[in-house]
């Protein structure tokens, strides 16, 4: 173990910082919102997670964040770097830029620093009923699963909540992807009993253009084809 | 002042109490929750987050045939070196089927083969296949399943909350007490039932699989509140952890790697298997292919970040994509691709075989306390199957729920323990309170590292006292540990010096039990006692005397 630090950590890399720029608010004491800056030793291969374990660690005890698996599966540690929403955990550092940004999740209220209040969300998801309902008993062959496997997919870490300001900020009763990969997936799931496709053009399903489908796409940190989605549920 | 302290408790009241939303614990919510008493669950993360999400390869169950629960039983025995709690794998065995269709009716899809059966494959010992999966994450799909159902039935929950003691009255456990973890309330609950779900103990090694919530809380919470633990010295280290970057280090491969035909080679190419296991190779069972690797690393004949090798690159692409789409990207993300090149790989600290000790109905021998998932021990004995890990916690989950139901009706509440519940306020706040101390990570990072070097794939007599005495040098160490802020709103430290002293009881058992263990048997290899003994087809109890662990030998349960 102590050779695989000594390679990954060689010398010469060691007093190479990189700045910082850290989102700080604290929502229970209504605190100013303001940025701190840390400068971080680089090491090739670094996430943003480390970064954020690292001032956490050595810089500020105060910092909040969360994390849990390190392996990108959980769904937990989202947050915004240079304004994009990633996974701290799955994402390496850019050593080209030398100041970067890391905010938490767009599109939701802050907690305080990199948390957010998932509550919001949660609570327009529950809407459209994200589980199995009005089971029907059919036999699922491998072509009826890979229907809905790329939708099954879905870990809700928020980022396709966060990468879509379009709908979150101004379009009211909208549907966030996040719910409407959830529908995606049971209109494909040949046991569920529900009028999904109705559900989903009660919630806006036309409000999401092509090119929004093709951006989110791309911002889903488990690749799930959200345009695929979105062409489903409008068909 | 603002001193936390000075805040007032907040009280709830539930029948039954599931402490712990991972798999095992959401399954036990949802039982009890059918049978129309008052449920709450507790998860210390983001509900849905939780450990069981990162099993990857997937579960055994005999849904297809020639699989039989009795062969299924039968390869668990012996994987388990015939030390399992023989009637809680007969249940267990009998059972998986049915919890499958549970969870495929909380929404889970397993890959399916074109005429519509259950596509399974083999691991290790398995001449019949046994694991239905979901592509490689058969965990997270199997936990969005269970939050799915959870959501349906409108279980209470709170997640972010750190359930930090048990709460007993003449040896009943009437409740529990912790802390939100938001914003530091301290919550009593009074509860007549109380399921422990908490997980298992991965943190306290350097090296690890496990998700950070893994910090042995069950563990020192039912040893406190007069439960028992078995099996304690029985920890899993998976062979293959991820070694190629020290941000992913530890994080797991699934076996579903090497049982489609991942093939080990060291840093000279040789396929080494060969050298230890010339029959099964890459699928002889997890403990022994763990130490074939740790041999040959340490025989030199690792690569420069002292790994081996493990290849797939001889896979057709698309192959990697449908067997191991994540294992494909946990490499990708960290700049490899598994496809022209072979990943790195070293043993990971896995799993805790052992656990609180429990019966095929998941209670302990504390009235009113159950346990299940990880945080119990029994079913797998010395070395654990891959596959059986998410697969039990159902099995328990379930009968936990029902057992705490029919508990819960045939009694009243119980008055809750007024002193104890101070004092554990008091040695909560301490850790905030006191003027000066150690830093917790401090405490952490020596206890890791202690139980890498001295408590891990190999063991001998002599590491093993340095490591108890290590440990007990440690306890004292942790008892001056102090927050770096006294913020109340996400205060890390404050939980982070919580779990440390749990870790510390859980590291204690453990080295305590493996100490008494002289002879190797699954898990447990000790260099001075080679040999697996006939005498010692036994199990290893741990309990707490009066605030001192001690251990006892008994009889396997047949």
């Amino acid at each position: 173990m102590g050779k695989l630090l000594q390679k990954l950590f060689p010398s010469s890399n060691r007093h190479m910082n990189i700045k910082f720029l850290i989102y700080r608010y604290n929502s229970l004491k209504k605190s100013k919102l303001k940025y701190d800056f840390f400068a971080v030793p680089y090491n090739k291969g670094m996430t943003v997670l480390d970064v954020i374990t690292y001032i956490y660690k050595h810089l500020d005890p105060t910092l909040a964040f969360r994390y849990e698996c390190r392996q990108g599966i959980c769904g937990t540690c989202g947050v915004m770097l240079n304004k994009k929403p990633v996974l701290s955990c799955s994402t390496q550092i850019d050593a080209n830029l030398k100041t970067q940004m890391i905010e938490p999740l767009a599109n939701f209220p802050v907690e305080k620093d990199l948390i957010v209040n998932l509550e919001p969300v949660l609570k327009r998801y529950l809407k459209i009923k994200p589980y199995l309902d009005k089971i029907h008993k059919v036999i699922i062959t491998k072509k009826k699963s890979n229907e809905s496997k790329a939708f099954r997919k879905c870990i809700e870490c928020g980022c396709c909540i966060a990468g879509a300001p379009e709908i979150t900020q101004s379009e009211k009763g909208c549907m966030d992807p996040m719910s409407l990969v959830k529908i995606a997936r049971y209109v494909t799931d040949p046991r569920d009993g529900l009028d999904r496709k109705a559900m989903a053009k009660k919630n806006g399903i036309d409000k999401y253009s092509d090119a929004l489908g093709k951006k989110l796409t791309l911002v889903c940190p488990r690749g799930i084809p959200i345009d695929e989605a979105i062409a489903l549920l409008k068909k | 002042m603002n001193s936390p302290l000075s805040s007032s408790v907040k009280y709830i009241k539930t029948d039954i109490l599931v402490i712990g939303a991972g798999g095992a614990g959401i399954r036990a919510a949802i039982e009890a929750k059918k049978s129309g008493l008052e449920v709450f669950l507790l998860g210390k993360e983001v509900l849905g987050c939780a450990h069981t999400g990162m099993a990857m390869g997937g579960m055994n169950a005999a849904m297809v045939k020639p699989a039989t629960p009795g062969f299924h039983a039968q390869i668990t025995i012996e994987g388990g070196y015939f030390i399992n709690n023989y009637k809680m794998v007969k249940v267990f065995t009998d059972e998986m089927p049915a919890r499958v269709h549970d969870l495929e009716s909380y929404g889970v899809i397993y890959d399916r083969l074109d005429n519509g059966e259950f596509y399974t494959w083999a691991g290790p010992k398995q001449k019949y296949p046994l694991n239905v999966c979901v592509g490689d994450y058969t965990g997270r799909e199997m936990m969005q399943g269970l939050v799915d159902e959870a959501r349906k039935l409108k279980i209470k929950y709170t997640d972010e909350f750190f359930v930090s003691k048990l709460l007993t009255v003449k040896g009943q456990v009437v409740g529990a007490i912790g802390i939100n973890i938001r914003n530091t309330e301290t919550v009593v609950f009074q509860a007549k039932s109380v399921i422990l779900a908490s997980g298992g103990a991965g943190r306290m090694y350097k090296v690890t699989t496990n998700a950070m919530s893994n910090t042995g809380d069950g563990y020192a919470m039912a040893l406190d509140a007069g439960a028992e633990l078995i099996d304690m010295e029985m920890v899993q280290f998976h062979p293959t952890g991820m070694a190629n970057t020290p941000s992913s280090l530890g994080v797991l491969v699934t076996e579903k790697t090497r049982a489609h035909g991942g093939i080990l080679r060291n840093k000279k190419g040789e396929r080494f298997m060969s050298k230890y296991y010339p029959k099964e190779m890459e699928l002889a069972k997890r403990d022994e292919v763990s130490r074939s690797i740790y041999l040959e690393v340490a025989a030199g004949l690792g690569t420069k970040n002292g790994a081996v090798y493990l290849h797939v690159d001889h896979w057709p692409k698309t192959k990697i994509l449908e067997i191991i789409p994540d294992v494909y990207e946990q490499y990708k993300n960290t700049g490899v691709d598994i496809s022209k090149e072979p990943m790195e790989i070293y043993p990971s600290m896995h799993h805790m075989m052992g656990g609180v000790k429990i019966n095929e109905w998941s209670e302990t021998i504390v009235p009113g306390l159950y346990a299940t998932g990880e945080v119990a021990g029994g079913v797998h004995g010395a070395n654990r199957l891959g596959g059986n890990s998410i697969a039990e916690g159902q099995v328990f989950g379930r009968r936990a729920g029902i057992a705490a139901t029919k508990f819960s009706k045939k009694i009243k509440y119980s008055q809750l323990p007024k002193k104890e519940i101070e004092k554990e306020r008091s040695r909560i706040f301490s850790f905030i309170n006191r003027k000066s101390g150690v830093i917790p990570h401090v405490v952490e990072d020596k206890l890791k590292q202690i139980m890498w070097d001295k408590v891990g794939i190999f063991r001998d007599e002599k590491r093993l006292v340095e490591a108890k005495k290590a440990i007990a040098k440690l306890k004292l160490e942790a008892k001056k540990m102090k927050t770096r802020t006294t913020l109340k709103e996400r205060n890390r430290d404050l939980q982070d010096c919580l779990e440390i002293e749990n870790m510390l009881v859980t590291a204690e058992s453990v080295i305590d039990a493996a100490i008494l263990r002289k002879e190797s048997r699954g898990a447990h290899s000790r260099t001075d006692y080679p040999k697996t003994l006939d005498e010692w087809r036994k199990n290893i109890v741990v309990k707490n005397k009066n605030g001192k662990i001690v251990t006892e030998v008994i009889s396997v349960i047949e």
